[in-house]
Parts: C-alpha cells; structure tokens; sequence
C-alpha cells in the first residue's frame, strides 16, 4: 500500500501553524445536510422534505432508471475518496513540529501492517520504548497522548485545539500531565502500554476513528483509570465526535477532565462513571 | 494422523485434520493473524490435495472443536441424519465435489446430501472450488422459507431493508423505510438495526415498523437487531415481532462472547413462535460473519472458513427465514480487501445454501478495507448469479450508524433489472397494488418516499 501523506487539499486547510486557518476550518458553514431531492416531480413535496428532514441518512435522491443520477454518484465518490484517504494519511512533520510531545510508534512498519495486525498497534516499538523511558515524565496523574488511529486528518484537525484545552482543563482540576505523547499508527490500546511503562494514575489517547462516508475528521478520547495491559474496553470511557460539525475540542476536553477527576477520585473507570 | 504430499519436487506434511483445512483455505488475512495460513501458495496447493482424498467420515470424525468440550459441536453431531450421512460417509472430498457440480445432479439431490453434513466437510469442499464454482453450485440450489411471506423461489431476489438512524429517531427510520418501499426494496425484512439497546427503544421500534406495515399492508416482516434477550422482552411486553434475530458463530466460546447459548436460542425461538406477529413457520433471523470466533479469540486454532461453516451448522437446528454473512464489516485484518472479501461472500452464500439454510449476504465493506463501490457492486452481481435469497437495502448503501458501505436500494432495483429477478410473490403483488411495479419493472412514481403520504396510495 502507497503511503500517504495527508492530502494536499487538508494540508491546504489545516497543517500551516498559522492557527486561524485551523480555526477557520471550525467556522465554516456545514454543508446542507439534505441536499435539494433528486425525486423529478413528487407526489407530495411538502411531505417529501419532512422525510428528507427527519432523517440524515441519503433518502430522496431520485434515480435515472434504476441508477443513482450522475451527481448523486459523483457526490458518493467525492465521499467515498475522503474516507479512504484519512485513512491512509499519516500525521505531518509541520504538525508534530508544532506540538510539544515525545514522539513514538507502535510496532508497526506501514499503514498497511497497522490495518493488518491490530495488536502490534497496541504495543510500542523497542526504540519507542527506550525513548519514553527516557524522556517520558513519570508518575503523573495523567498521561495525555495524541495518536493518528484509523484517521490521521482527524487529529491534525482537531489536535491543535484539543491539545491546550485538555491541559489547561486537567490543571484547572488539580490533576498533574507531564510531557505529553504523539504516537504513530496507534490504536486504542497502545495507551495501556504506555500507561504502564511511565506509571501514570490513569491515561488518554486521543485518536482519530474508522472514517465513515464523507468524514475522515472525527476524533475520540478514550480515558482509562490504572492502566494495566490489555485493558477491556468496558473498564474505560470514551468521548467521540471531536469534529469541526460535531463536539468542539473545548468542550470534550472538559467532559474528559470531569470524567477523569471522578475516575481518580473513585479509583476507576467504565460504566461505574456513567 | 499425518498426511505428506509432494508437489513439484517438494514435500510438505500436515499434522492434523484442523491443519489441512486450515492450509487448504484461500489466502484471507484472518488466517495469517491467527498463523494457521498456509505459508505459500505451493503449501496451500499440496494441502488442497491432501484435503481432496479425505473422506467425509474423516471429517465428520475430526470436529473443530471436541464434542465434550463445545455445545455447537454437540448440536451439529447430533443433528446428522446417520441414513443419509451413510450414502456418502467413504467420498472423498474430491468425488463430493465432482459429484455436486456434474449436470445430472439435481439441486434436490444436492440439498438432501447438504444437510447431513459435517461442517468440515462443507469448508473444505469450498476450499476446493473456484468463484465459478460456487455460483454455480449454489444457483443449484434453492431454499425455499415462509414466515408472512414466501422468499427464496426460483427468479426472485429479496433484500432486507435496513433503516438505521444514528439516534433510533422513528420519524427518520420511517422516512428510510418509505424510501426503501419505493424502490421495491423490503420483501426480506424491515430489519433495524438499534443505535441504543434497550427493551423501550426495541419496543418502539418494533411498533413503528408494523404500523407503517398495517397502514400500507405491506407483506413482509419486521425486526429489530438488538440483542435476543431484549426482543424476548419486547415480546412479553407485546411489542409485535415477525422475526427473532442474535448474531451467532461457531463455536460456544464465540457465542459466550455474544451472550447466547443453545438453550437460549431454543427459548428465543419458542417465544418467538409462541408470542410473535408472524405466520410463520420460519421465525429467526441470524447474523454471522468469518472472523468473528477469531476476534473472539474462541476459534481454537481453527481457520475461519471452517468456523462459519459451523455456524452454518449450528444456525440449521433453527430453520431461519434469514442468514446473512455480514462479509465485509468485521475489517481488513480478517479480510483484508476486495478480493477476500468477494471470495468470502460466495463461500459463505454457498455453504449456507449447501448447510439448507435461506441465505442472504451483506455484501459490504468498511472504509479502512481496500475495497470500493466498484468491488462492492462485483460482490451483488455475482451473488445475483448465484441466486442468493437477498441483499441488504440502505439509502445509497451509506450507513450512517455502523459507519459502513453496504447495498443501495438503487442496486437492488438494478440487479432485479439486470437479472430479469422479480420480488417475493406477496410483496410484488403488493408493489402492482402500489403502483409502483408493473410488468416486472418499477413504475415511473418508484423511488419517490412520498407516495407513503398520510393520504395514502390511489
């Protein structure tokens, strides 16, 4: 498989330092969610638009014989050609220059090992492994990390915002961070290997999820309280839909602080926080 | 035992029934996470040959998983008709599979054959086939159910129209469901998958869907794929049911994993015969999928091929109305792209028709697997030709909700059109009432949602 980098209509967007651009990719208008329907004279318009309205899902695009009409299609592959290279974008050189953070990678040698062995995604290559030891702060309340997931865009959008808001947020509640982390070909549970190599009372990993149709942009936070290896999913939280049309950085960073005041006070994570 | 087979000078030697199947499979990346993939095309070649001239006794004798150890194997032993198993207990692999694909084997003789196999058996002779093959095989072969209505007849395709919406919003799942209708889309099930699972939400749903069924008297079945216990609950409460669904996979491990066990299934589908809408006598409805035992870390060294075929077997104690393989949601580290993910498909759809089961197929895929609509719509046109019973039937096949690319209700239409395919015999004379189908074609007010207008159809 080809490797990537992030497509030159996202670096475009959001990967200059200059943060306005980045805000601005915040500020744009969201694309209609229903676009005018392809049905060539309905039997009833009015009643035709409250179904359009009532669901987000692709209804009402009318046909030309039993095929989608040439810019439903057209549409479709723009979509279609959005996920798919989220998911083969890597996080940029400017980006990690721009965040402050030790840098690692999993196990993994390429994207196409990464979406192959889950598992080696999970663990830290042995040079990660030294680094951290190295430069890594120790003991701390919570260890934050940022990491590309299944979609690195979602992480070059959002990070840089979710980054400080996450700090400043986990500070204002007396809840120490140390150097923050940002790790390649990450999944989820690359935190709990971290978490134990550096001893931190609980860990973070903000990454970007499995692009669905048109959106190669959302990122979750997955909190997890005593990290240990392998931990089940049921025992963490997650907070999902950082995106520019979803939940803001501000906003999930301070949900995740609550949740993580709480999940160090009680001693764990999961649904006992819910 | 042990078999050595030389192939082209070099000798290769399989230790185990578990590992010739598993070394005979087509490469799908499953396999090579769990190592029991062959290491090169020359090993999966030699194991083809020693798999060719294994009997089925050899098989039968030879489960995945021990009897004593697995309930799954327990329930697919113990359902085998030992009269019929007798006629071809000393074939070889290679003869069964002369003997299915020769012209004067009939799809009946097949089908009588195909329920008193071993799951073993089912696997390995799909790992003997080509693609063609198992669309030829399988369009041998019908399965014929009925619950409210008839599917699975010959030059008839039926889809499950599946109206998710992120938030189980009814309003919007009913406005899905209208879409749907007006394509011609449905006659399998109106099956919904829950954004949240929870008795209140199963029984809403279920509600909403039949109300729209009776206002239109629509003849087909509706569903709510939540977990079994929840519809059993749903039931209790009144909620009106046509088809109990669970996901299911071969083994008992994968299926502690899902929460079921025979004796819950068996409840469910008594409940469900008891307490349910449908006229049935075919009331359940299952999901499986290759993989899935793996990524439960149940799949006790066993290839994935094999695993499904158990599900097979286990899924047949229960005479569903539907059987999908959800083919390419589980991810490119079990199928890794288009072409595992095609190949999949068509075993799947064969050895489920070949197990006696109404089989349909979510011929899907993920965006993080190297597929595209292009390979997606390669999948639908081959399981057409194969004569699978149905597809699945999504607003331009985007679901919102699982965040996965599955079949559009333009593409039904377009391979009833392509196929020269009709809908169930019920259901197509309703779309005719409809006037949305005349002739064997959709009419010009198809794919308009707002003929199911408060003020209903002329």
């Amino acid at each position: 498989m080809s490797q990537r980098r992030i497509p030159a209509f996202l670096e475009d967007l959001i990967a200059t330092p200059d943060s306005k651009r980045l805000v601005s990719a915040y500020d744009a208008p969201a694309p209609p969610a229903h676009p005018t329907p392809g049905v060539e004279a309905p039997h009833n318009p009015a009643f035709l638009e409250r179904l359009m309205k009532a669901t987000p899902s692709r209804v009402a695009t009318g046909r030309t014989g039993t095929r989608y009409r040439t810019a439903t299609y057209l549409t479709l592959r723009g979509d279609h050609a959005i996920a798919k290279d989220a998911v083969e974008a890597e996080i940029s050189d400017e980006l990690a220059a721009t965040l402050d953070c030790v840098h690692v990678v999993s196990r993994c040698s390429d994207r196409a090992h990464y979406l192959l062995h889950p598992n080696e995604g999970r663990r830290l290559s042995d040079e990660s492994r030294r680094r951290l030891e190295q430069e890594g702060t120790r003991d701390v309340d919570v260890q934050v990390i940022l990491a590309d997931g299944l979609a690195a865009p979602a992480l070059q959008i959002n990070g840089p915002r979710l980054l400080p808001a996450l700090t400043e947020a986990l500070r204002a509640r007396g809840i120490s961070t140390g150097r923050p982390i940002l790790a390649k070909m990450a999944r989820v549970g690359l935190q709990d290997d971290i978490g134990v190599l550096l001893g931190a009372r609980a860990t973070v990993i903000c990454l970007g999820e499995r692009p669905g149709l048109g959106t190669g942009d959302s990122l979750s936070i997955y909190l997890a309280i005593g990290p240990k290896l392998d931990q089940d999913n049921a025992e963490k939280n997650c907070i999902s839909n950082i995106r520019p049309q979803g939940l803001s950085p501000e906003a999930a960073a301070d949900g995740a602080a609550d949740l993580l005041r709480r999940g160090l006070d009680l001693g764990r994570g999961g649904l006992d926080l819910v | 035992m042990v078999w050595t087979q030389s192939l082209h000078g070099e000798h290769f030697t399989f230790s185990s029934v578990k590992q010739v199947l598993a070394r005979a499979s087509e490469a799908r990346s499953g396999d090579e996470q769990a190592g029991v993939a062959a290491a090169s095309m020359r090993e999966r070649a030699a194991a083809k040959l020693v798999l060719a001239e294994i009997t089925l006794r050899t098989l039968r004798e030879s489960p995945s998983v021990p009897y004593e150890q697995d309930e799954v194997t327990r329930v697919i032993e113990d359902g085998i008709d030992d009269r019929i198993f007798a006629r071809v207990a000393g074939w070889s692999v290679a003869e069964l599979r002369n003997w299915i694909l020769d012209d004067d084997t009939s799809g009946e003789d097949i089908a009588r054959v195909g329920r008193a196999l071993p799951p073993e058996g089912v696997a390995g002779l799909a790992s003997l086939m080509s693609n063609l093959d198992l669309v030829l095989a399988a369009r041998k072969l019908r399965v014929v159910v009925r619950c409210n209505a008839t599917l699975g007849l010959p030059g008839r395709i039926s889809s499950r129209l599946q109206p998710n919406h992120p938030t189980d919003d009814v309003a919007g799942i009913l406005a899905a469901v209208r879409d749907g209708l007006s394509f011609g889309n449905g006659d399998a099930v109106i099956g919904v998958n829950p954004a949240t699972e929870s008795v209140d939400n199963v029984v809403a749903i279920l509600r909403a869907v039949k109300g729209l069924m009776r206002r239109y008297l629509v003849p087909t079945q509706n569903c709510v794929l939540a977990h079994v216990t929840l519809q059993m609950k749903a039931l209790e409460r009144g909620a009106p049911l046509d088809l109990m669904f669970q996901s299911i996979a071969g083994s008992e491990g994968a299926n502690r994993n899902f929460g079921v066990t025979v004796a819950l299934l068996d409840e469910a589908l008594d409940m469900a015969r008891r307490l349910g809408t449908a006229k049935g006598p075919n009331v359940m409805y299952f999901e499986t999928g290759q993989g899935t035992a793996l990524s439960a870390n149940a799949h006790h060294g066993t290839d994935q091929l094999t695993m499904e075929a158990r599900a097979y077997g286990l899924a047949r104690r229960y005479e569903p109305f539907l059987l999908n393989s959800v083919v390419g949601f589980i991810g490119p580290e079990y199928l890794y792209d288009g072409k595992q993910i095609t190949r999949a498909g068509l075993e799947d759809h064969f050895m489920g028709k070949l197990s006696g089961i109404s089989m349909g197929c979510d011929a899907c895929y993920t965006n993080h697997a190297v597929a595209d609509q292009n390979d997606q719509e390669n999948l639908e046109m081959l399981l057409a030709a194969a004569g699978v019973n149905y597809l699945m039937g999504i607003p331009l096949g985007d679901d919102l909700m699982l965040n996965y690319n599955t079949t559009s209700f333009h593409n039904n239409a377009a391979l009833r059109q392509v196929f020269g395919y009709r809908p169930t015999p019920e259901f197509e004379a309703w779309l005719e009432r409809m006037g949305l189908w005349r002739q064997g074609r959709l009419t010009s007010k198809a794919g308009d949602p707002s003929v199911f207008d408060a003020r209903g159809l002329a």
